[in-house]
């Protein structure tokens, strides 16, 4: 228990440096082109290959008129999907931020993903789950 | 989340499993514990509460297979991650490879899912709701179920957050009923033993009283001790009571030492440190008093815990790194001659408050 415990605390705060690791700016975002096609509920897993960061995490996404939204109330997060699957996610908080960037086709989708500092870096794959 | 159905103290003393009258019984109930118990004594296996560093005890297991120290167990019994592992410890050997594979191959991924919250938990915990309905098949339900028939028992704990009691699960009975009810109950029992409440949402499960179907709700067995030996009355120390075994092992999953950090002002950070505290100080306390009964029951007392010496940082939750290297320190252990000690581990004897005595961890 203790251990989950320490996981789920690792978890939610780690999201700040690596669940950025899915898409891009806000701005870029709403310069894009909007789509739907993307919209919907993802389950992303980021793996980190390099640095300290948690080794793989998971995360729930929503897709909505193909901004991307989080329920968590503790990081912001920003970004957004156009058309062609072409995605760009940036996730901050309290003064710390990762970005990532990637691809959508169908019900799945992967990229790459960095801390702003370039502590850590990675790979991301999603899965539709709704 | 919608409205639960409302249920009575009374009724919820008596809830059974609809068509499995022998499916649990109240942790507190000597009697019921009692009836529950095998025909005849034989060794007896506690695995113990740990989340990840349940990889130790999965090494040890695997370690003891190796070394040939790997008796059928009269008793198995486990919490929250002991409880993942308890259905392959007791079905044998033949699961090691099975218990090796999901101890130190299993990620964070496989066990939670971050950033939507439930509106009963930091985390969902459909990854290891799947990752559990992976691992926990019709065949291992059938081996479960041959050896309970054989006179063996399993027992998992959760905690029914209702009553505030703590519930054991006879996973053999339920097993031998076989058929698709017994086989998503099972897993169920074996997800609630494991979901911390707060982090992991509960789990309800689906009772009767009396004619009147409502849900219970089901948390982490560790809320009632990290592991379990007997009801609670029967280990007392004024308690006369002789454990019907012939030698009692039990796994510690976890950490005993303090871990140091400087805690954020963050909700789920100084819940996951307070956990932290009090998970060892209740291991140690419910070790005194099973060392307590078996040396009064005239048996012999074995202990495996994770040595001080281990010191493989993990990188986050369930770090596959760390994990094999917890599982290799369990296997050599299980595999030498010491895998068991017949001694409580040692407390810590902390250094004084000297001022002037800190250690300099810097340049400055």
């Amino acid at each position: 228990m203790k251990n989950v415990m320490r996981s789920i605390f690792v978890a939610t705060v780690a999201l700040l440096l690596a669940a950025g690791a899915s898409a891009p700016s806000n701005a870029a975002g709403r310069a894009s082109a909007h789509t739907r096609t993307f919209d919907g509920d993802w389950s992303v897993i980021i793996y980190t290959l390099q640095g300290d960061c948690s080794r793989s995490l998971r995360y729930s996404l929503r897709i909505f008129d193909g901004q991307i939204q989080a329920e968590e109330q503790n990081y912001q997060v920003a970004g957004a999907v156009v058309a062609s699957g072409a995605i760009r996610v940036v996730v901050a908080e309290g003064g710390r931020s990762a970005s990532g960037i990637g691809r959508l086709s169908g019900s799945n989708g992967r990229g790459t993903w960095s801390t702003t500092t370039g502590e850590c870096a990675g790979q991301w794959t999603a899965v539709r789950r709704g | 989340m919608p409205p639960r159905k409302p249920f009575t103290a009374a009724e919820d003393q008596v809830a059974m499993i609809s068509g499995m009258p022998d499916a649990r019984f109240w942790a507190d109930s000597e009697t019921d514990y009692r009836k529950a118990l095998p025909p005849q004594p034989g060794p007896w296996l506690i695995l113990s509460s740990g989340g990840a560093d349940g990889a130790f005890g999965a090494g040890l297991l695997n370690g003891l297979t190796a070394a040939g120290k790997r008796p059928d167990y009269a008793v198995v019994t486990g919490v929250s991650t002991g409880a993942l592992m308890a259905p392959f410890a007791f079905a044998g050997s033949r699961y090691d490879a099975a218990l090796r594979k999901a101890y130190t191959e299993v990620t964070a991924a496989d066990v939670f899912e971050a950033g939507a919250s439930t509106g009963e938990s930091f985390v969902d915990s459909w990854p290891l709701r799947d990752f559990i309905a992976k691992q926990v098949t019709p065949a291992l339900l059938d081996d479960v179920a041959a050896a309970h028939r054989a006179g063996r028992r399993l027992f998992v704990v959760t905690s029914n957050l209702d009553a505030e009691r703590s519930v054991v699960w006879n996973m053999g009975a339920i097993a031998a009923h076989g058929g698709d009810d017994a086989l998503k109950l099972f897993r169920a029992v074996l997800l609630a033993s494991a979901s911390v409440p707060g982090g992991f949402p509960p789990v309800l499960i689906d009772v009767e009283a009396n004619g009147k179907h409502f849900q219970e709700m089901h948390v982490d067995g560790g809320l009632g001790g990290q592991f379990f030996v007997a009801p609670a009355a029967l280990m007392t120390a004024t308690s006369d009571y002789r454990l019907p075994v012939t030698q009692l092992y039990i796994v510690v999953n976890t950490g005993l030492q303090p871990s140091f950090k400087v805690v954020d002002r963050f909700a789920p950070t100084i819940l996951t440190q307070a956990i932290g505290m009090a998970v060892p100080v209740d291991t140690r306390l419910m070790l005194s008093l099973s060392y307590a009964v078996a040396k009064r029951s005239d048996v012999a007392f074995n202990v495996a815990s994770i040595p001080k010496s281990f010191n493989t940082p993990s990188k986050g939750p369930f770090d596959p790194d760390y994990m094999k290297a917890l599982f290799e320190t369990g296997y050599e252990q299980g595999r030498g001659p010491a895998a068991f000690s017949a001694e409580l581990p040692s407390y810590p004897n902390g250094p004084t408050m000297q001022p002037n005595r800190i250690e300099k961890t810097g340049a400055n």
